[in-house]
């Protein structure tokens, strides 16, 4: 599986989209524009993706444009797994 | 399956009125009993229901549960600025000395998320020869500690603001012994050493049996820091056995959901715990 369709899967699981995250494309906008994802799901999707992928996120890794498309938040994760 | 009988009463403690506590037991003959420790926060929360089913199954199956609310946690007495990480180890040996006393068996520790790292301190600590389960653990409390600040960053990510602008000050106020306060919860200075010093990356305890069972959907594969945290147990000679089963992160999820599979395999699993 790609680290897209891994990354849409966890953010399918935490917001309990019933899969329809999966169909999510790259300029799909995430902050602001999925109602479900509120601080304590961007909390829920880091840690997830922390587990699941097995890196770590420091303080200044991250802020608000990570999470703004399904590709910020895949470059982000293909950037910690380099 | 057999009959179950359920009880809620508080321990004594430091805060009236007491540790609150639920004890689910087989009606008839109880094959070995349990001290369950829920996780921190908000995975308490979300977790609620996925334990209480799991325990109601463990009833069912033979072994009695006894679930403590630790000091602090909304059920038991205190509020979250009594909370603390020796407060919650001495919770635990509330919970087991009441087990040990009223069942008259060796009681096992059952951990979810955090749950399991206190756990692990308190076997640690107290030299005990105890069996642990783990369900999903924290590995690193580090991390966990890191996630739980990160929900007052992620506040303001929605914003302009970077995760470091809110952390750092976050992390300077634990560190000069300051309680900070985030999404409803105050963590003192200690609870936040605590959590933070606690580690299931590698073993340490020279007794006991340990079952780590985790959920994941999709490929059953343990994630890359089980795996390692697995292979440095088994290298430090533990006797533990770490497994996955399939089935929805319960523990975080916006919606209340299950993973059954963890609790039908965890059953097999500790099926020749009996004593």
């Amino acid at each position: 599986m790609d680290i897209k369709q891994q990354v849409l899967q966890v953010v399918d699981e935490v917001l309990a989209l019933n899969g329809r995250a999966l169909a999510f494309e790259l300029d799909t906008p995430l902050l602001g524009a999925v109602p479900e994802l509120d601080s304590m799901a961007v909390v829920g999707v880091i840690n997830l993706l922390e587990e699941r992928f097995g890196f770590y996120v420091e303080d200044d890794d991250i802020d608000g444009s990570t999470f703004a498309t399904v590709g910020s938040l895949v470059a982000f994760v293909s950037g910690k797994l380099r | 399956m057999t009959d179950i009988l359920r009880e809620a009463f508080f321990l004594p403690g430091d805060h009236a009125p007491g540790r609150f506590a639920l004890l689910r037991r087989p009606a008839g003959e109880v094959r070995g009993a349990f001290l369950y420790i829920h996780p921190f926060a908000e995975e308490m929360n979300r977790s609620r229901r996925m334990m209480a089913t799991a325990a109601e199954a463990f009833a069912h199956a033979g072994w009695a549960v006894l679930q403590i609310d630790l000091t602090g946690c909304g059920d038991s007495g205190g509020s979250s600025a009594d909370a603390g990480w020796r407060r919650w180890l001495d919770d635990v040996s509330a919970g087991y000395a009441w087990l040990r006393e009223h069942l008259d068996l060796t009681p096992h520790l059952w951990g979810l998320r955090a749950g399991c790292l206190l756990a692990e301190s308190w076997l640690r600590q107290t030299d005990s020869a105890a069996s642990a389960l783990y369900w999903q653990p924290v590995l690193s409390g580090r991390q966990h500690l890191s996630q739980f600040l990160m929900l007052k960053a992620a506040g303001a990510m929605a914003g302009e603001g970077s995760a470091k602008t809110i952390m750092g000050p976050l992390r300077e106020r634990l560190a000069g012994g300051e309680a900070v306060d985030i999404a409803g919860y105050t963590v003192s200075a200690e609870l936040a050493r605590g959590l933070e010093e606690a580690s299931l990356e590698n073993a340490a305890r020279p007794h006991g049996q340990t079952v780590v069972v985790e959920a994941v959907s999709g490929e059953r594969n343990l994630t890359p820091a089980s795996a390692d945290a697995r292979a440095r147990w088994l290298e430090a000679g533990a006797a533990v056995i770490w497994e996955v089963v399939g089935g929805s992160p319960f523990w975080l999820t916006q919606e209340i959901t299950l993973a059954p599979a963890m609790t039908s395999r965890t059953l097999a699993l500790i099926g020749a715990w009996d004593q």
